[in-house]
């Protein structure tokens, strides 16, 4: 299916992908990892990572879309040769198994919005709320549903009419709403032991290889390196758009706005709870890792003035930051099946239904969730290792030649991004994989069990699975995906 | 507040926030520099279709 739309401007592009970046994870999870890894101390390896993980994935990813003009699958086919189609096939897959339950996390805020809107969180006891929410089985259902019609109504209407102008309008929206909430936090009494606690590093922290690891696995998944989206997008830019700056600065804003939501909530948490008791909730995972975010936050919020009024304005940064990622994952999904010959409004129509019946089990069984989170979240950092395979097998020095230096780039890129590329990433995705494979095989006598909810064998069984379907078909997923092409 | 949190929060906030700002200010700017000096080369975009940017210029 010919490439017939594209972003109208680098604005509109770069509130794209900041969409596709920032979401759940810069608000959810990003709060709950840093006070979970030592608040200031986890920071300096998170920035680290920014700059040699996710922003050299990011231009890979921006370059390998332009070039190949095909999603995941095509895009490693036609730039490595047809036999490694089925990297791409993994990547599109990892990315497409989160979106099945990062639909029902955007219900779940959808639904959370719409009760702190009706006023109905305040007063409650937080963990009842969500057991009785979770307990009705449809509510999670009928939200994820919502959640998957919205995102696929979006991504019918196409790049300019609905992925770009619903971008222009959800993520300064958010931006506006994280400033707002920072702004309130900050200037509650108490908000200073909040930001000692975010920003005041404890040195001997950074021995500790957990933090470093966490803050690699945060900046994979939060910025959505290695993901394949950002790819997606880059099939619909101009030819000579650029590279270097789009990436970098794609890369900053989302950590920019991490940072905010971080700013926002744990200010709030010292603000409202004695010190002690504040750092136990920030680290509070509860169900899912719920915890923070739809059990302690509106007790929270009840406590500090106008407190209804920002639990809504919470809520809604949540929706709008899941939505404007949820639309760049149903996109990813939607582009590989027009690359296979698909018109949009069916092949939206097959991911999206696809999506929702596939998420269906994440929504009424958070064991499946949590599996499922952990299986293809790790997953991710195969996806990240596979794009730097295909760029190294391309050739790293020419990668950057053909594919990047030709764009009109704003900053220059030089042989540092070889060397990135060729040894540092491989090296990060072989010390984290070994540490992961070591504490997994290491924790437990039932690590090899490939049914339990988050065993390293369930991870490597269902990675295997899905490789070995990818493998056999490889070659009728090339040939329908790029025809002729080589 | 203690002194290595202001530092931190400098450092941070500068690197991320002051980056991503004057990044993001750049990027529209050399967008407006190079929309004015391509005149009226440029056909306007039409909502759902082709913007009038090439795409590549690919056949996929």
């Amino acid at each position: 299916m010919r490439v017939n739309e594209s972003f109208t401007s680098r604005y509109g592009l770069l509130v794209a992908a900041l969409g596709m970046a920032v979401g759940t994870g810069n608000i959810w999870r990003f709060p709950r990892i840093v006070a979970q890894n030592g608040g200031g101390a986890f920071l300096i390896p998170w920035l680290i990572f920014l700059f040699l993980w996710a922003i050299p994935l990011l231009m890979v990813e921006t370059a390998m879309g332009r070039h190949t003009r095909f999603g995941t699958v095509g895009a490693f086919g036609k730039l490595i040769g047809k036999r490694f189609t089925w990297m791409g096939c993994f990547v599109g897959w990892c990315t497409m198994a989160i979106t099945f339950y990062y639909s029902v996390v955007t219900g779940w805020c959808i639904k959370y919005l719409w009760a702190a809107l009706g006023g109905k969180l305040l007063g409650v006891d937080g963990s009842a709320y969500w057991e009785s929410f979770q307990a009705t089985t449809w509510e999670p259902i009928f939200f994820h549903l919502c959640a998957m019609g919205v995102g696929g109504f979006i991504v019918y209407r196409g790049v300019v009419a609905g992925i770009e102008r619903a971008s222009k309008l959800l993520i300064p929206t958010l931006f506006v709403i994280l400033v707002i909430a920072a702004a309130r936090a900050l200037t509650l009494p108490g908000a200073v032991d909040g930001l000692n606690y975010l920003f005041n590093p404890n040195w001997a922290d950074l021995l500790n290889y957990r933090i470093w690891l966490e803050a690699l696995t945060q900046s994979a998944w939060s910025t959505g390196a290695g993901w394949g989206l950002l790819l997606t997008y880059s099939v619909y830019t101009r030819s000579k758009d650029d590279i270097v700056m789009n990436s970098l600065t794609i890369g900053l804003g989302n950590n920019a706005a991490s940072l905010l939501a971080a700013m926002a909530i744990i200010p709030t948490v010292f603000a409202v709870l004695p010190a002690m008791q504040a750092s136990e909730v920030l680290r509070d995972s509860g169900p899912a890792s719920t915890g923070l975010t739809f059990i302690w936050l509106p007790r929270l919020f009840e406590q500090i003035p106008y407190g209804a009024f920002f639990l809504v304005l919470f809520f809604l940064a949540l929706v709008v930051a899941a939505f404007s990622s949820l639309i760049a994952q149903i996109e990813l999904g939607t582009r590989i099946f027009m690359d296979a010959g698909l018109p949009r409004h069916r092949a939206v129509a097959f991911v999206a239904s696809g999506a929702f019946l596939l998420g269906i089990p994440s929504a009424v069984n958070l064991s499946f969730f949590s599996n499922q989170d952990a299986v293809w979240g790790i997953g991710l950092m195969v996806s990240g290792f596979l794009f730097a395979v295909a760029v190294r097998r391309f050739g790293a020095a020419r990668f950057r030649e053909e594919l990047i230096e030709p764009a009109n780039n704003d900053l220059p890129i030089g042989k540092w991004f070889d060397f990135i590329i060729k040894f540092v990433i491989p090296v990060e995705f072989a010390v984290m994989l070994g540490w992961w494979l070591w504490q997994a095989s290491t924790s437990g006598e039932s690590w090899w069990n490939p049914f339990a909810v988050f065993t390293l064998g369930t991870c490597l069984f269902q990675w295997t699975v899905m490789l070995l379907v990818f493998w056999i078909f490889n070659d009728r997923i090339a040939a329908r995906t790029l025809g002729e092409e080589q | 507040m203690e002194s290595g949190t202001i530092v931190m929060m400098v450092i941070m906030l500068g690197i991320l926030w002051g980056g991503f700002t004057v990044l993001l200010v750049h990027s529209l700017r050399v967008e407006r520099r190079r929309k004015e000096s391509a005149g009226s080369n440029v056909a306007p975009a039409v909502p759902g279709g082709s913007s009038g940017h090439d795409a590549g210029g690919t056949d996929v």
